[in-house]
C-alpha cells in the first residue's frame, strides 16, 4: 500500500443540531477497496459525501476537523478540482436524459477537455473499462434512459471515469440491481482497483466481505472499528461490531 | 332517504359526459361557422396579395406578415427574459419573501386584462417614449403581456427536471452555471418550448393590446417604427366597421387555423416532455 488516499482527523459533522459524525478518524489506502458498513442512519453515507463535498448541497450542515486528500488538506483544494479528483457513483443509476454518447462526454464538455477525436477515444476506453463497449458501440446515439438498470449504473461509472478521477466513491451502487448484476459490478470494482482508489458504502455485509480490502464499521455517527476486512469479519475487536456482523441487530 | 348509489353513479356519468360534449360542441360549432362563412373566400390569392380599399378587396398578406413579425419579435424579447427569470427563481434563490413577491407580481401580470396592457403601451411606449404607433411599441407591449406565461411554464419545466441530475452534474465537478446550461435547460427545453408556443398563440390572437400600440396600418411594415396590422386586428376592423364580412370570416379562418396549428404543435411537444421522465 502506497499511502493514504483519504484521511480524516477528528471529523465532526452536524445537520442543524443533530450530531451526525462523531470525531471520526478514518483512512482509505491508495489502490484498495475500502467499505463502510453499518445500519441505516449510522452516518456512513454522510462520511462518504464529505470526501467530495456533496454535503455542501444540503442546507444547515456544519463541519469541523480535517480531511486530507492524498495528504493535502481539503480546505486548500478548489471544490471543482476536488470533485474532479474524487468522483462519485450514486445509489440509483442516474444517467442524464441524453444519448449514451452525450452522457459520457458530459464531464469532458464541462472541463472543455479534448478534441472530437480525444472524446471518441475516451468514450471507447471508458466503456471498455466497464465492459460495455461491445454492447453499446452501436447504440451510442440512443437514449441512455432506455438501458437496463445494470447498464445504466455501469454507464454512470464509465461517465465518471472519463474525467479521470483518482478516487471513486460508491454510495450503495448495487442496491437497485439484481444479484447477478451486483456480482458483475463487484467484479468491475476489483478490476478498477488497479488504477483507482475505491471507497464504497454498502448495506450488504456480504458485499463488503467479498470485495473490500479494508472495512470500517459505523454506528450512530461513530466509526466503531476499522481494519482489514478479514480481521473485521473474523475477529472483530469491538463487541458492537461482532453483534452487527453476526446479525444480532441492524 | 338515500338515493341508490348506482343511480347517482349513472347520472354522474351522463352529466359529466354531457358537459364534456357541450364544451367540445361549442368549439366545433365556432370552427364550423367560420369554415362555412370563410372557406369560399380563402384561396392562394387571398393569402399572398395585400388588402385594397380598406380590406374590401385583395388579400391579407400584410396582416399575415404583421402577425408573424409581432409574434416572432415578442417571443424573441420575452424568451430570454422569461426563461432567465424562471432560472433565477428556481435555481439561484431559495424560497423567501423576495421570490414570493416576484411570483405574486408574475401572477398579477398574468391576470391583467389585455386592454390594460394596450392602454399602458399606448401611454408609455407610444406617447411617453415617442415611438408612435409602431411595430416596436406593439412588440414591447406584447413582450410584457406574454412574459408571465413563459415564466410560469419555464419554471414548471425546470422544476420537473429531477434533482438528482443536478447533483450528478455537481459531482462531475460542474459549476452551477454549467449544470443549468448543460443539464437543466436541455432537459427542460421541450417544456419551455411549450410555453413559447402558447405565447405565440396569445400574440397571434391578441387585438386590444395591439390596436393601441401597433396601430392598424394596412401597409406592409418594413421597419420597427412602422405601424402595421395583425390578422386579429384586421378581422376586428373589417367586422366592426362593416367593411366586408366575407373578408372578415376568411381572415378569421386563416387565424383560427394558425392558432390550431400552433396548439397542436404545443401539445405534441408537451406529450414528448411528460413521457420523457416516466
Amino acid at each position: 500500500m502506497d499511502g493514504y488516499a483519504l484521511r480524516t482527523e477528528k471529523l465532526n459533522l452536524y445537520y442543524g443540531t443533530m450530531h451526525a459524525l462523531l470525531s471520526v478518524n478514518f483512512k482509505v489506502f491508495e489502490n484498495s477497496i475500502t467499505s463502510l458498513i453499518g445500519p441505516s442512519g449510522c452516518g456512513k453515507s454522510t462520511l462518504l459525501r464529505c470526501f467530495n463535498r456533496m454535503n455542501d448541497l444540503i442546507d444547515d450542515v456544519r463541519m469541523d476537523g480535517t480531511i486530507f486528500v492524498k495528504e493535502q488538506d481539503m480546505e486548500m483544494l478548489d471544490i471543482i478540482e476536488l470533485r474532479k479528483r474524487v468522483g462519485m457513483v450514486f445509489q440509483r443509476p442516474n444517467p442524464f436524459p441524453f444519448s449514451v454518447y452525450e452522457n459520457l462526454i458530459y464531464g469532458l464538455k464541462v472541463h472543455d477537455i479534448g478534441s472530437r477525436k480525444y472524446k471518441q477515444e475516451t468514450v471507447e476506453r471508458c466503456l471498455r473499462a466497464v465492459g460495455l463497449w461491445e454492447d453499446l458501440k452501436d447504440k451510442l446515439s440512443s437514449p441512455a434512459l432506455n438501458l437496463s438498470e445494470e447498464t445504466k449504473q455501469r454507464l454512470c461509472i464509465a461517465r465518471l471515469l472519463t474525467v479521470e478521477p483518482e478516487i471513486i466513491l460508491l454510495d450503495e451502487p448495487c442496491s437497485a440491481l439484481d444479484p447477478i448484476a451486483t456480482l458483475r459490478v463487484e467484479e468491475l470494482m476489483v478490476e478498477l482497483k488497479k488504477n483507482y482508489t475505491i471507497l464504497i458504502v454498502t448495506h450488504n455485509m456480504q458485499q463488503a466481505a467479498r470485495v473490500s480490502d479494508y472495512t470500517g464499521f459505523m454506528l450512530l455517527g461513530e466509526l466503531v472499528e476499522f481494519g482489514e476486512t478479514s480481521q473485521i469479519f473474523t475477529s472483530p475487536k469491538d463487541k458492537r461490531t461482532e453483534d452487527y456482523i453476526t446479525g444480532r441487530f441492524g | 332517504m338515500r338515493i341508490n348509489p348506482r343511480i347517482v353513479d349513472a347520472a354522474a356519468k351522463v352529466g359529466l359526459s354531457g358537459q364534456a360534449f357541450f364544451t367540445v360542441g361549442i368549439l366545433i360549432v365556432i370552427v364550423a361557422i367560420i369554415c362555412v362563412k370563410g372557406l369560399p373566400y380563402v384561396n392562394m390569392e387571398f393569402i399572398v396579395s395585400s388588402p385594397e380599399d380598406m380590406g374590401r378587396h385583395g388579400g391579407i398578406f400584410s396582416a399575415i406578415i404583421g402577425t408573424g413579425l409581432l409574434a416572432f419579435l415578442s417571443i424573441l424579447f420575452a424568451t430570454p427574459l422569461g426563461v432567465g427569470t424562471a432560472i433565477f427563481l428556481t435555481e439561484y434563490t431559495k424560497e423567501s419573501a423576495f421570490t414570493k413577491m416576484i411570483r405574486f407580481g408574475v401572477e398579477s401580470l398574468a391576470g391583467i386584462p389585455s386592454i390594460l396592457y394596450g392602454l399602458f403601451g399606448f401611454i408609455f411606449f407610444v406617447i411617453k417614449l415617442g415611438m408612435g404607433w409602431s411595430l416596436l411599441a406593439g412588440v414591447l407591449t406584447m413582450t410584457i403581456m406574454i412574459l408571465p406565461t413563459i415564466i410560469r411554464t419555464s419554471e414548471e419545466a425546470i422544476k420537473s427536471v429531477p434533482r438528482n441530475l443536478r447533483i450528478v452534474s455537481y459531482s462531475l465537478s460542474a459549476t452551477k452555471w454549467e449544470t443549468v446550461t448543460k443539464v437543466v435547460l436541455p432537459a427542460a427545453a421541450p417544456g419551455i418550448l411549450t410555453g413559447i408556443m402558447l405565447s405565440v398563440g396569445r400574440a397571434v390572437g391578441e387585438t386590444a393590446a395591439v390596436i393601441f400600440t401597433m396601430g392598424s396600418s394596412l401597409r406592409l411594415p418594413t421597419s420597427l417604427m412602422d405601424s402595421g396590422r395583425t390578422m386579429a386586428v384586421h378581422f376586428y376592423i373589417l367586422a366592426r366597421e362593416g367593411i366586408s364580412m366575407e373578408k372578415a370570416y376568411a381572415t378569421a379562418l386563416v387565424l383560427v387555423f394558425s392558432i390550431l396549428f400552433i396548439n397542436v404543435i404545443a401539445y405534441y411537444i408537451m406529450n414528448k416532455v411528460t413521457s420523457r421522465y416516466s
